[in-house]
């Protein structure tokens, strides 16, 4: 539920933050993540399909055990970013933000007038069907509890990543290797010594201009790594990579 | 589309065939554990919820990435069992047999005459719609390619197991310790003498008769123990289980570091 666990000040504070994605379009499952100690999900919906009303249902389920939500979407188009905000999400992620005027479309579409041009319908479920706030309260509210994701994961969203750093409303910052080796002509080789340098330029800019910058990790030796190197927010990676890695690890040992 | 025989031959030759319960109605979880080497998928409707459309999406999922799965269905009905056959799911898990009647009602729900007493439709989608196979030749072999799997997990089924082990088409049985605990009168004291009694008496009797014990296990080496002491049918929990093991071991590595860096 929007703001419930003002996640923001959080991601905004530094505090120690746990994410997941979520690929696969089931409640229980984001139940399970809730349950277990996950702060935010990211639903994946820019490579994995989610119906609508599923993704309502998904929203809610994370709402019963008080867990934050977000939504990567795969493009900036406002009305559908201002559809999912209307379920109640606390966020929108976006891949692969090329530049500035993109960075800020994203915020346009996340946040009211007077920060941004998103359409204003104050009885959604996000404001509780307009049932706990005046509409102007809720305007307020929303603007200042909602976040916002870029991904940086071309050249271009490189060259302009300074310009996107400097749009308060840009709260996070994520990165792609595997698009950005592609965008550099070297697909496939994210353990480039040029494709190193960037990443890590990218995080350290995205950190003194005071963004949250979530680091991923797939073993308990990763997130480690990733904590002594000072990330304050780690992610999972998604469902699958845990369930996948779950299942080797038990068939692996059946069938050596 | 039958899958059954190429199990049972692995099973025969004492090669491991691993299965795992799906809890959640996704056909998307199937395929991954399918491609990662599960032998057979066990939908488990006795305690979940499946759609009957949502069951036939999972039983195509799992077919088409080389899998085959069998539906735990809370009893023996025979007309849920015959239309969860005619989706073409391989194979029948009933949990809680108590008596060779049941046991018997579930191989008559699962089989065609003259072993059972199965309606037969020959143009279902285990008939592969009525393409490649006669219809006599669909009806003998889904009689000898479906999977029936028993589980017991009660005084009554355990004092009844002869008889239920007589009956030919049983593949598989299980054993469901919380449920036999509870029966016993101790729930939750597995290490019981009585129920691990019980429990050493199931196994034991069943691979007297050549049928599989098929054990549950959620940790590796539990399985590694298992897979030496001679089982070849071993389940690996649930997609929920896994899901929930493998994000607490995640989060749990990262809070204790949290916690010896005094960050919280």
């Amino acid at each position: 539920m929007l703001g419930r666990n003002n996640i923001r000040e959080k991601m905004k504070n530094k505090e120690p933050l746990i994410s997941c994605m979520l690929r696969f379009p089931v409640p229980a499952t984001m139940e399970i993540l809730a349950l277990a100690g996950v702060d935010l999900v990211i639903i994946d919906n820019e490579h994995y399909p989610f119906n609508p009303q599923t993704l309502i249902d998904l929203v809610r389920a994370a709402d019963v055990h008080g867990m934050a939500t977000c939504v990567r979407v795969p493009n900036c188009e406002p009305t559908r970013i201002a559809q999912i905000m209307d379920m109640g999400v606390d966020g929108i992620m976006v891949p692969s933000v090329d530049s500035y005027e993109e960075a800020m479309q994203l915020v346009n579409a996340v946040k009211y007038p007077p920060l941004g041009t998103r359409g204003f319908c104050p009885i959604t479920r996000a404001a509780s069907y307009g049932m706990k706030m005046k509409p102007d309260e809720f305007a307020a509210f929303s603007n200042e509890k909602s976040f916002v994701i870029v991904q940086i994961e071309t050249k271009s969203g490189v060259a302009d990543l300074e310009k996107i750093l400097s749009i308060p409303d840009v709260d996070v910052i994520e990165y792609g290797p595997s698009d950005l080796a592609a965008s550099y002509g070297m697909p496939g080789h994210n353990d480039d010594p040029q494709i190193q340098t960037i990443v890590n330029e990218i995080i350290s800019k995205a950190l003194s201009a005071g963004k949250d910058v979530p680091y991923m990790v797939h073993s308990p030796e990763a997130a480690i790594e990733a904590l002594e190197k000072g990330f304050t927010h780690i992610s999972l990676g998604s469902d699958q990579q845990m369930i996948t890695a779950g299942i080797r690890a038990l068939v692996g040992e059946v069938k050596k | 589309m039958f899958h059954g025989k190429a199990i049972k031959e692995k099973i025969k030759n004492g090669k491991p065939v691993v299965q795992v319960m799906l809890r959640f109605a996704s056909p998307e979880i199937v395929e991954l554990m399918a491609l990662n080497g599960v032998d057979i998928v066990i939908i488990d409707n006795e305690h979940y919820p499946f759609d009957p459309q949502t069951m036939i999406a999972i039983a195509r999922a799992v077919n088409a990435v080389g899998g085959c799965c069998v539906a735990r269905l809370p009893n023996a009905e025979p007309a849920r069992i015959a239309q969860v056959m005619d989706m073409g799911i391989d194979g029948v898990w009933l949990p809680s047999c108590e008596n060779y009647e049941e046991a018997r009602a579930l191989v008559d729900g699962m089989k065609f005459p003259p072993v059972g007493k199965r309606g037969f439709c020959p143009i279902v989608r285990s008939a592969d719609y009525g393409k490649g196979m006669t219809p006599s030749e669909f009806a003998a072999k889904s009689n000898e390619e479906s999977l029936c799997f028993i589980q017991i997990e009660s005084k009554s089924g355990v004092e009844d197991l002869d008889r239920i082990l007589s009956i030919e088409d049983i593949d598989s049985v299980a054993i469901g310790p919380s449920d036999l605990s509870a029966s016993y009168g101790f729930p939750g004291d597995y290490n019981n003498p009585i129920v691990t009694n019980a429990i050493k008496y199931i196994k034991s009797k069943t691979r007297a008769v050549g049928k599989c014990d098929g054990g549950m296990f959620h940790t590796a080496e539990a399985m590694a123990k298992a897979v030496a002491s001679g089982e070849h049918l071993v389940s690996i929990g649930s997609d929920q289980q896994i899901l929930m093991n493998r994000t607490k071991l995640m989060i749990s590595t990262i809070q204790s570091w949290r916690e010896n860096h005094k960050i919280s």
